[in-house]
């Protein structure tokens, strides 16, 4: 829904009014460049889903979420964004988040500056498609743009300033973002949206090109260091953790083929026992649009070292991999239904912490939506 | 036999070339002009350029001012055009991209979508930073018009142009 006075004026020769009459010109003079503008555009999922997995159900069908974002802007240079996510989460829950919230300046394309919380740069997948399910190609993220919330092990969100910008050299156009912001808080999924527990910052920064003459690519790479703060409900995490995050990442979007394909790779340094824990994950999707067809295929892994006091907590140091095989079907020019099943190798954690692995399946089908 | 080959003779007068069926199929061609405000710094693009406006990969021109795409309809000759010569896109994956940067917050809503021609010039003059492409007839001195590769739409070598053919 767009709300800037442009369409209304569409909507007004569409509807047969002249826009020659003087009472018209008059409308049209009202609305200087300086006027706010703002549109709002929502996302929504619904969905069944099945596995195999030992602590998963077989089926169960599924909210997955109602997305609103709204976007405004006053004049060429300030811009307002935010995001209200409705999600069901855990067991029998549905809540209302906040997942995005920034001002922005922006000097042309080449430099901008926001302060809020947005999505972290640190997944190249996070940057793309955000929260709109729609927007994904697949029903399921990869396991290394998976939400803190959901069993992700990469940071997704954060809140602090970025600063960033498009530069245009000759071989190409090249996208800089630099981010200062609270980092991660004490358990996985404390986004530190409102407060830091520690008075370290995290810094992360993300460089990618799209040379000129192979404009369907882009390639490029994301780093970040934050301090993780003790949590003090835990006695493994009396101490912080230091956390170095490196990725690389391409994306060739052509109009038969779409890849996309990411590694990452985590450095963990618990103070308490003066340990390193290396995790890594990396994934690699194949689509091939066919008008309103896409199969799609993905290879999912996670490599993850046992033990690390930050992610044993929710057994999110366990290894996995998975490959998805689905097909996307567009029902309208803003939605979608999609299909994809999956098997793969993943290990789990029983009552009494041993860890055992196992093979499963999974299943889901997604109905998403975008007005 | 010989009237069977008469016959033959008379069919094949028959079928030979008739003004009917001798039509000849014309050229039709059609110009496409890049048109812009007034006031805009911008005299020519490169095609490439204009692809990154269009598509809005490029959001402010050099002067700082926001781009202001105003799109035709998707089933028009133009739009299709511009689909299959200039975006290099499906509609789909076009409507897609605009979404996907409304998403990001790199654009404040997807671009209007203009039903006439006069009112994309109309909008293109009023809105500092706009831009649409339009058929190149009729063009009001209202709205600047853009060199696209260092060429003027009326020259021969201009890029947007379409040529189909068309039946008498």
């Amino acid at each position: 829904m767009f709300l800037s006075p442009y369409p209304l004026l569409v909507v007004a020769a569409i509807c047969g009014l002249t826009l020659s009459t003087p009472a018209q010109e008059e409308e049209l003079d009202m609305f200087g460049d300086e006027s706010p503008e703002f549109s709002l555009r929502i996302f929504g999922d619904l969905g069944i889903t099945g596995s195999s997995k030992v602590d998963r159900s077989d089926a169960e069908f599924g909210f997955g979420s109602l997305d609103f974002v709204i976007s405004g802007s006053m004049g060429e240079r300030l811009h307002f964004f935010s995001e209200s996510l409705i999600e069901s989460e855990h067991s029998d829950g549905i809540f209302f988040d906040q997942e995005r919230a920034w001002v922005s300046w922006n000097e042309g394309d080449s430099f901008y500056m926001r302060l809020g919380m947005d999505n972290s740069v640190i997944s190249r997948w996070n940057r793309m498609f955000n929260h709109g399910r729609w927007l994904e190609t697949t029903i399921s993220r990869p396991y290394l743009a998976t939400f803190e919330d959901l069993g992700g092990v990469l940071p997704m969100h954060f809140q602090g300033l970025e600063v960033g910008g498009l530069l245009s050299p000759s071989a190409g156009e090249l996208e800089w973002v630099t981010i200062v912001s609270n980092g991660r808080g004490p358990d996985v999924e404390d986004r530190q949206r409102v407060r830091d527990d520690n008075n370290s910052k995290s810094f992360s920064a993300s460089l990618a090109f799209t040379p000129e003459s192979m404009e369907k690519l882009t390639f490029g790479m994301a780093a970040l260091t934050d301090i993780i703060p003790p949590d003090i409900t835990m006695i493994s995490r009396n101490g912080s953790i230091a956390e170095q995050i490196y990725d690389a990442f391409f994306v060739w979007y052509g109009e038969r083929f779409e890849w996309i394909g990411e590694y990452a790779y985590v450095v963990h340094h618990d103070s308490v026992s003066n340990s390193y824990f290396n995790h890594r994950q990396a994934y690699l999707q194949m689509a091939m649009p066919m008008d309103d067809w896409t199969p799609y295929t993905r290879f999912d892994i996670k490599q993850m070292d046992q033990g690390d006091p930050y992610f044993v907590a929710v057994d999110q140091d366990l290894d996995e991999w998975q490959q998805l095989i689905g097909i996307r079907h567009e029902l309208t020019a803003g939605s979608a239904i999609k299909f994809e099943v999956g098997f793969g190798h993943g290990q789990h954690r029983d009552g009494a912490g041993v860890v055992s692995s196992d093979d499963f399946i999974s299943a889901a089908l997604q109905v998403s939506w975008t007005f | 036999m010989a009237p069977k080959l008469l016959t033959l003779l008379m069919c094949g007068a028959l079928a030979s070339p008739t003004p009917y069926d001798s039509r000849i199929q014309e050229e039709v061609r059609t110009v496409y002009a890049v048109v812009v405000h007034v006031d805009s710094k911008i005299d020519d693009l490169s095609s490439s350029d204009l692809k990154k406006y269009l598509k809005l990969d490029r959001r402010h021109w050099p002067d700082k001012s926001s781009v202001a795409l105003f799109q035709r309809p998707v089933g028009s000759p133009l739009q299709k055009f511009l689909f299959e010569e200039v975006y290099g896109m499906t509609e789909r994956q076009l409507r897609r991209h605009f979404v996907s940067l409304m998403n990001k917050g790199s654009i404040n809503a997807i671009p209007t979508v203009v039903s006439k021609k006069s009112i994309v010039c109309r909008l293109v003059a009023k809105k500092n930073g706009g831009i649409g492409v339009i058929v190149a007839e009729d063009i009001p001195d209202t709205v600047k018009v853009l060199k696209i590769d260092g060429k003027e739409h009326t020259d021969k070598d201009y890029p947007l142009v379409s040529v189909t053919k068309k039946e008498d």
